[in-house]
């Protein structure tokens, strides 16, 4: 079954202690993909792992190293229960966050996670970095980008090349910038993101993961069979 | 009903109050609710109330609110607590589409007795 997009919620809070996402009718058996950028004033958000309702098992992938109180994550729930679905994040006290959540049918529902990666950087070019070589063909990419300063129009670009773009906006001075994008490959390869130029120098941080599309088995190499020679014999 | 409700600086007892938004044209995009704070009871640690904006389809957004005094980047003191939640994506043909929402309620659950100015807005 190839992983095909099914919906996505966003939303935002500037000052609030804890974050929910609801996200409607969830179907049983897709994959959830949490994206959020956040900014705390205690020195930085740390990795944390989401928890909803209705129950389903929620996965982090490799947190980017903060940058000034602001980081970006890439959370995951496989083989997700259905109904409305409320999942809730906290990076502590008074914090700024914005969040887009999306399912997705045709992941894998166990071992989605293939390859990932992070950037972070004071500049006017944001990039995610580049992950090691997926190990099959079809997968899911997900990125995400937080530029955190106080400028009211950062200039993201949505990510290039070939993503569709989630969530993005522009505000940092109202919680942060933020881009969440993703894309559906076909072909084995390293993945990476860029979101073009930003108006100024502001600090960003940026992640990027691949997730496995459901049912694609591994290669194998088949036996060895020796070719016996034949004779016809002709009477 | 309408696309912005505006409410006053007023002192909100504990309980709960609802604000329900309609009349929302094709370039609706989102539900932004803004709601003052002067001076919060409590501490950042204290969750003083609860701030619910769900679209009629049940999807949307809630966060806890924090007491006291909560500092932005500059450590200046916020002026207010801001929510967002965007009108849903569907897949749609070989593409995306919003969802044809009518209409979203703007829940305000208050723990500790607070003042506030509220602005709910489909913007």
């Amino acid at each position: 079954m190839a992983v095909a997009f099914v919906q996505t919620v966003n939303n935002s809070g500037l000052g609030v202690n804890s974050h929910n996402i609801v996200v409607n009718a969830v179907a049983a058996g897709n994959f959830l993909g949490l994206c959020t950028t956040v900014w705390t004033g205690g020195g930085g958000p740390s990795n944390v792992t989401p928890t909803s309702s209705p129950t389903n098992t929620w996965n982090t992938t490799t947190a980017p190293t903060q940058l000034n109180g602001a980081s970006c994550f890439i959370c995951y729930a496989m083989n997700a229960a259905s109904g409305n679905t409320t999942i809730t994040v906290d990076y502590g006290t008074g914090f700024y966050i914005r969040a887009s959540a999306t399912e997705f049918s045709g992941v894998s529902t166990s071992a989605a996670i293939d390859q990932q990666a992070a950037n972070n950087g004071s500049s006017t070019a944001p990039t995610s970095g580049t992950t090691g070589t997926t190990v099959q063909a079809n997968e899911l990419v997900m990125a995400v980008l937080c530029v955190n300063s106080s400028e009211t129009n950062c200039g993201i670009d949505p990510a290039t090349t070939g993503y569709t773009n989630l969530f993005t906006n522009q505000n940092s001075a109202e919680a942060n910038g933020h881009s969440s994008d993703y894309k559906i490959v076909s072909a084995t390869g390293t993945q990476s993101a860029a979101w073009g130029t930003l108006t100024v120098t502001q600090d960003w941080i940026a992640k990027i993961a691949t997730f496995k599309e459901a049912g694609a088995a591994a290669a194998t190499s088949l036996p060895l069979r020796r070719a016996f020679p034949m004779s016809i014999m002709m009477q | 009903m309408a696309r912005r409700v505006v409410i006053p600086q007023a002192l909100y007892q504990p309980g709960t109050y609802t604000s329900n938004l309609d009349q929302f044209n094709p370039q609706t995009n989102e539900i932004v609710v803004s709601l003052t704070r002067v001076a919060w009871p409590g501490t950042p640690e204290d969750d003083v109330a609860r701030i619910t904006v769900l679209w009629n389809d049940g999807s949307g957004g809630e966060w806890e609110l924090p007491g006291g005094v909560i500092l932005t980047r500059e450590g200046l003191p916020l002026a207010a607590s801001v929510v967002q939640v965007s009108v849903p994506e569907v897949a749609s043909g070989n593409g995306r589409a919003k969802k044809n929402v009518a209409s979203g309620t703007v829940t305000f659950l208050v723990r500790q007795a607070l003042t506030t100015a509220i602005t709910a807005e489909a913007q």
